[in-house]
């Protein structure tokens, strides 16, 4: 059952792909009255050299997102994932002793050393942010839990495409604070990395109002009962369509949907 | 009308009827398995005794065979304290699969009951899904006691994608099972079917054991695990089987044959499943499926073809729901123009081709026809042929198989590239024949033909005629607006949720078609943006003009310095020969530059600008270029460290941020993809497009798309599949699918003819054979224990030993050394490749391999390496088997198999085999103790080190892998070479001496061994000995002023 992407866009022309997996255990964990539907096994075989009967089953019904919910999930991981994009490769965060296994707390290590100053919070933003903590599981991998209405683990495939994501986005939104030098390097190292082979092209749509055609009718003046809406009505608006490419940043956040909130009823 | 998206259906009942029969031949096999599910425990309980018996017997036998012998596989030392599992313990696992599909089950069941099945399946039927799942219950650990003794499955020959896919798939498979016997915890490690890949560069040795031992599926790569198993990392005993990806890449004595031959050696109980998607390279070779399953020790074969009946059922649609997700083809018609240009350009392959075949009747095949021309495949098969005859063959033939490749590209290129680019490359083929001095026979054949001119007027009338700029735009480009407007119009109607796909072969279509889009709201958008290219073709071919004429000027400087030496004149002479020759070529080539009409084309383009000039002030038009990342560069952004450079952004930075932000909802997404992205079949699973255009058709992905329809059954996408009617487009794809039905049509005979084959457990291999006749020779031989009491016997019974770099294990000599009974030890060593005895060090090169080392310089220091420790250092120099035994195809293959077009000349290639010779005689000169081998194949190698091993000690792996690292430390060992050493030095001073050339210094060496003797000669006494005077009284004087220095140093000291 293969996952669902999401796509934001972050800068002018610039996609950013979110991989989001659904963690069909721990969701099912957390709805309450899980009924795993029992099926019967489709086939039976007895596995050598082990002692096991393996019992297959068919598989369940494919679980996905529905357009909405992941509209509902990018706007409440807003705040958090511009921390991730932005900050989490920022030389103060990654100057943490991030040794593979430690567990680094949010709100301790991160906003109170980071954020805070003389106990005001120098960014307010960081507030809405539901980042518990920060994970090293392998040299370039970093594995982050979030838990608001919905509940997630948020998976770093490589730290240093991370980087150069940020590089990158940091040089499109603000090309002044960049001195001649680090541009070079971005031009130089950055554009290589950040390259995805998948082309996206934006549909928007214009819509040209129909020049209301000025029908003369014989004998007949503007106070005679003819009523302008009558003719108008059938005249369709011309559209038209226009393909925006944009750039596609390569595929490396990974998203563990674990919770999913409770549907409100509208 | 015939129908171009297949569903395809095999008209052949005797097929299918043979499919089940040999379906039914396995099932039987399966059913006495199976008949111990229904209760029948006892039975199983049988084999699984038997199956227990066997091991111990056949363990205990090892260990009694090999006592004398060193063994070839070290021994497990916990082999004794192997648990066996009992069968009260027997217990069902649960599996819920993720295929959703009813044939993918089928393929998993029947891979799981079938012993050792090669597994071969039609293109796009979600190999890389199934495999996963058969991954996922392989692995399950067996109970034994109250304890689960984990699985250890490794996965052969997966490519990258193959591993990320099956990484993927195995965590939903995870989040899916439902076994109570494991505590539901994240943490991976304590997943005892966790999912690890091994490469190069990520475990040591020691990481790698402990890996092993926690079990669990790893994918590694072969030439890793091969090192792990001669040296007793890991112990066959241990694996509980093989899955095998890929196995059309396999080759024939191949690292993934040595694991399988060393696996089945150990461990009679473990299974191998190989899988592959290519059937059409099963049927290439003589018989060669049956060598494929000896090769990998396979028992049976699973075939899977799309038009099996339970492929077929599940894919073709059902009835009732035709209108949902219809497939709409669209057939475009070439421009006339187009048509004319295909026409003339086949018309040219047929004359190569037959023009080829005519000029090596006795190389030639039926095959090599016009009708199987577009084959992919085609190339291939006269390569094969041809590259091991290359120095047999004329140089016309050379130009004609280039000719045949280039005709090719530009058949293919001549639908995906627009009229300008495609003018492009004709042009600059033209350009690349024109007759000068370096190349004079160079003339491409094919243009030699007629139909070349109406290829070459044609491409120049789609760019310009009459006066005017014509610029043709692509057919299928309108028609693709078309479509997209369409699609706008049924998504404003209908609520649509998916994004629109569109396919396309490579990656400058892909560009191509961005811009395409891009401009497609302007007015003439296209034609503008076509105006542009041939702007920016002008601009090109400006610079190249300019460049081209500064560069004549410069040699045109040289001429005059280099006039005076002797060795140019003679060119001059050739040239002067050839140019009256060349004439008529050169005529003909004018004659092509103004095919058609009699006019320069490339002048009246040149008058473009001044036209154009008024009708450019619109915003300018941005065109897309394709850019191919280059291999080095992706390794050097691999290498580089993480710089966290810049500080963390403020508050203010986040408000713009988060104007930025917005979620993008898909339904206004226009993706484009190349083919090759997606790869495995879940990629459009995770799109989920609602429409897909198929821009060019492929075989592939129309499988893709089928298995993708067949699942979303309820959201079924809409298809629009566009191709070139009468074109090559659309016979190259027709001739792709006819050709994986033969390849199926004659597996499915080939099996039914294969010999059912059992082989005896306890099978004497020939590889203890070999090792056991040696032995016996040898006491043969030292019987007479009367000499020297039988001193030597102790050496002569131990096997065979050399100890291998382990870097070398991607080369296939290790491999059949251990199948000649030779116990190889892999090292790391920083001398030599294999140390053959104590004495005799190898550096192993295959021909590329040589010229590139000779190039850099890195064979020189290696040399150096090997006379420095090593009484006998040895260069092999081994060809491969289907290589012709010469050097003269090499100096040229770079250039031959490079995707440029370069012609070279025969001259030039001589040339450079000159180059490899004087380098190679310049080696020799510079370590006369260096030992040459030439082999003309692995095989011939294993014969020679054999013959050099025979009576000779062993080597010390210890003492080869200590060489070269730290040669301070053991310097009483060295010291005989040390000395050695001093001597070489004391000599190569002499080079410098001004009037001994290398020659001189050549002959003194031969003639006196020790400098020391040499230096206490007396004049005469030199003259004498070299025979030349002046070499001598220079000598003399050398040593003697050394003398006077020396002394006065002394002197110096002393005071």
């Amino acid at each position: 059952m293969p996952c669902t992407i999401a796509t934001l866009t972050v800068a002018n022309n610039v996609l950013l792909p979110l991989r989001i997996h659904v963690n069909r255990k721990q969701l099912l964990q957390n709805i309450a009255n899980s009924s795993s539907d029992e099926k019967d096994p489709i086939f039976e075989a007895p596995l050598l050299a082990n002692n096991s009967i393996i019992q297959l089953k068919a598989p369940l019904t494919r679980i996905y997102l529905s357009n909405k919910d992941l509209t509902d999930l990018c706007n409440e991981i807003k705040y958090d994932l511009l921390f991730i994009v932005y900050d989490l490769t920022s030389k103060e965060v990654m100057d943490h002793d991030l040794r593979i296994g430690k567990v680094i707390s949010f709100q301790n290590d991160i906003v109170e050393k980071h954020y805070m100053k003389d106990g005001e919070m120098v960014n307010d933003m960081i507030k809405n942010c539901h980042i518990e903590s920060i994970v090293r599981i392998s040299k370039f991998k970093l594995k982050i839990s979030y838990k608001h209405n919905w509940e997630l683990s948020i998976f770093i495939k490589s730290l240093k495409q991370l980087t150069e994501i940020r590089n990158y986005l940091l040089f499109k939104n603000f090309p002044t604070h960049f001195d001649e030098i680090s541009t070079e390097h971005m031009v130089n190292t950055g554009m290589v990395s950040v390259k995805n082979n998948k082309r996206i092209l934006l549909t928007t749509v214009q819509e040209q109002a129909p020049e209301n055609p000025v029908i003369l009718l014989e004998g007949s003046d503007n106070e005679s009962g003819f009523i302008h809406e009558h003719i108008t009505e059938d005249t369709k608006p011309t559209i038209n369509y226009k393909y925006q490419p944009s750039i596609t940043l390569p595929e490396c956040i990974e998203i563990h949907v674990l919770k999913r909130p409770r549907r409100h009823r509208a | 009308m015939q129908s171009l998206f297949v569903q395809e259906d095999s008209d052949d009942e005797k097929l299918q009827e043979e499919l089940s029969r040999q379906e039914e031949n396995i099932k039987s096999q399966k059913e006495n398995i199976n008949s111990t599910v229904n209760g029948e425990v006892e039975e199983y309980e049988k084999i699984l005794d038997d199956l227990n018996a066997n091991t111990i017997t056949s363990n205990e036998k090892d260990i009694d065979d090999e006592k004398p012998l060193y063994p070839l596989i070290p021994a497990d030392e916990n082999e004794s304290e192997q648990n066996v599992p009992n069968i009260k313990d027997i217990r069902p696992v649960n599996i819920n699969l993720t295929l959703p599909l009813t044939y993918q089950q089928n393929i998993v069941e029947h891979v799981l009951i079938s012993e050792d099945p090669l597994v071969i399946m039609g293109k796009g039927l979600c190999m890389a899904s199934i495999v996963a799942n058969l991954l996922f219950i392989l692995v399950t650990p067996t109970k034994i006691g109250n304890v689960l003794k984990r699985s250890l499955v490794l996965v052969l020959n997966a490519s990258p994608n193959d591993n990320k896919h099956i990484e993927e798939e195995l965590q939903e498979l995870y989040w899916l099972s439902q076994d109570e016997d494991f505590e539901i915890n994240d943490d991976l490690k304590e997943n005892p079917r966790s999912f690890n890949v091994v490469t190069a560069d990520s475990l040591s040795v020691d990481n790698r054991r402990k890996l092993y031992l926690s079990g669990g599926i790893i994918s590694v790569t072969s030439r890793i695990l091969i090192a792990d198993l001669l040296s007793g990392v890991i112990h066959p005993n241990r694996i509980t089987g093989l899955v095998v990806l890929n196995v059309e890449k396999i080759r024939h004595l191949s690292n993934e044959s040595f694991i399988v031959e060393i696996y089945r050696t150990k461990n009679k109980w473990g299974f191998i499943k190989a899988f592959s998607e290519v059937p059409e390279s099963f049927v290439m070779e003589f018989s060669p499926l049956l060598r494929k399953l000896k090769d990998l020790r396979l028992k049976n074969v699973l075939l899977w073809p799309r038009f099996r009946f339970e492929v077929s059922s599940c894919l073709n649609p059902k009835e009732g729901q035709y209108n949902k997700g219809k497939v709409i083809e669209i057939k475009i018609d070439m421009t006339d123009s187009m048509l004319k240009i295909q026409f003339g350009l086949m018309e040219c392959l047929k004359k190569c081709i037959a023009e080829l075949n005519r000029k090596n009747p006795e190389l030639a095949r039926d095959w090599w026809s016009i009708e199987n021309a577009l084959d992919i495949n085609f190339q291939k098969s006269i390569d094969s042929v041809m590259i091991p005859n290359w120095h047999r063959i004329s140089f016309i033939s050379k130009q004609l198989i280039k000719d045949i490749r280039f005709l090719r590209y530009l058949l293919k290129y001549l639908v995906s590239a627009d009229c300008v680019d495609f003018y492009e490359e004709i042009q600059l083929s033209i350009e690349a024949n024109k007759p000068s001095i370096s190349r004079k026979y160079s003339e491409s054949p094919w243009l030699m033909a007629d139909e070349s001119q109406l290829v070459i007027s044609h491409s120049r009338k789609r760019v310009y005629e009459d006066e005017k700029y014509q610029l043709e735009e692509l057919p299928k480009w309108d028609a693709l607006l078309n479509i997209l407007a369409d699609i706008a119009l049924e998504r404003s109607m209908k609520n649509v949720t998916g994004p629109t796909l569109i396919m396309c072969a490579d990656g400058s279509t892909s560009a191509q078609l961005s811009t395409i889009l891009r401009n497609s709201d302007r007015k003439r958008g296209t034609r503008k943006m076509l105006e542009q290219k041939l702007n920016k073709y002008k601009f090109r071919k400006e610079e190249r003009h300019t460049l081209l004429r500064e560069a004549n000027e410069k040699i045109k400087g040289n001429d005059q310095q280099i006039n005076v030496s002797t060795a140019f004149a003679k060119e001059k002479v050739i040239t002067k020969r050839r140019r009256t020759r060349g004439a008529a070529a050169a005529a003909a080539v004018d004659k092509l530059r103004t095919a058609g009409s009699g006019e320069d084309i490339d002048g009246i383009i040149d008058k473009y600008q001044t036209i154009n000039n008024g009708a450019n002030d619109d915003d300018p038009i941005v065109i897309e270029e394709y850019k191919i990342v280059s291999d080095d560069d992706m390794v050097e952004y691999v290498n580089k460290d993480i710089e966290f450079a810049s500080e963390k952004t403020d508050q203010q930075a986040w408000n713009v941020l988060l104007k930025k932000y917005q979620f993008v909802n898909s339904s206004n997404e226009v993706i484009i993809q190349k083919f090759s992205d997606i790869e495995n079949d879940s990629q459009l699973q995770e799109i989920m497009p609602s429409y897909i255009i198929m821009y060019e058709p492929d075989l592939t992905f129309i499988r893709r798309v089928e298995v993708y329809k067949a699942i979303n059954a309820e959201l079924s996408p809409n298809i629009f599949f566009m191709y070139y009617g009468d074109s090559i487009e659309e016979q190259r794809y027709l001739t792709q699918i006819k050709k994986e039905k033969d390849a199926f049509t004659k597996l499915i005979r080939e099996n039914a003819k294969l010999a059912q084959s059992f082989e005896a457990d306890l099978d004497l291999s020939h590889l203890k054979n070999l090792a056991d006749r040696k032995l016996k020779m040898n006491r043969l031989i030292n019987r007479n224990t009367r000499i020297a009491g039988g001193q030597g016997n102790a050496q002569v019974f131990t096997q065979d030993v050399v100890v291998v770099d382990s870097r070398e294990f991607n080369a296939s000599l290790p491999g059949l050394l251990f199948r000649y009974g030779v116990h190889v030890i892999p090292c790391m060593l920083t001398v030599g490749d294999y140390i053959l005895t104590p004495d005799i060090c190898v550096e192993r090169k295959s021909i590329s391999d040589l010229i590139g080392s000779l190039q850099n310089n890195r064979l020189r220091s290696q040399c150096k390496k090997m006379s420095r420790y090593y009484k006998f250092p040895t260069l092999l120099i081994e060809f491969d088997e289907g290589q012709s035994f010469s050097l003269e195809p090499f100096s040229e293959k770079r250039s031959y198999r490079s995707k440029e077009m370069s012609t070279v000349h025969d001259i030039s290639s001589k040339l450079s085999q000159d180059e490899i010779q004087m380098k190679l005689a310049k080696l020799v000169i510079e370590f006369p103790g260096l030992k040459f081998i030439w082999s003309s194949s692995p095989l011939q190698t294993v014969n020679i080190i054999l013959e050099l091993k025979l009576n000779r000690e062993q080597p010390d792996p210890n003492v080869a892998i200590s060489l070269g690292t730290n040669f301070k430390g053991n310097k009483s060992e060295t010291t005989n070479s040390n000395k050695k050493i001093d001597t070489e030095a004391e000599f190569s001073k002499l080079l410098s001496v001004a009037g001994i050339s290398k020659i001189d210094y050549f002959l003194i060496r031969k003639k006196v061994k020790s400098y020391r003797r040499l230096k206490k000669m007396a004049l005469q006494e030199l003259i004498d000995t070299l025979g030349d005077e002046t070499v001598a009284e220079t000598l003399f004087e050398y040593f003697l002023k050394q003398e006077i220095t020396e002394t006065e140093i002394l002197s110096d000291v002393d005071n």
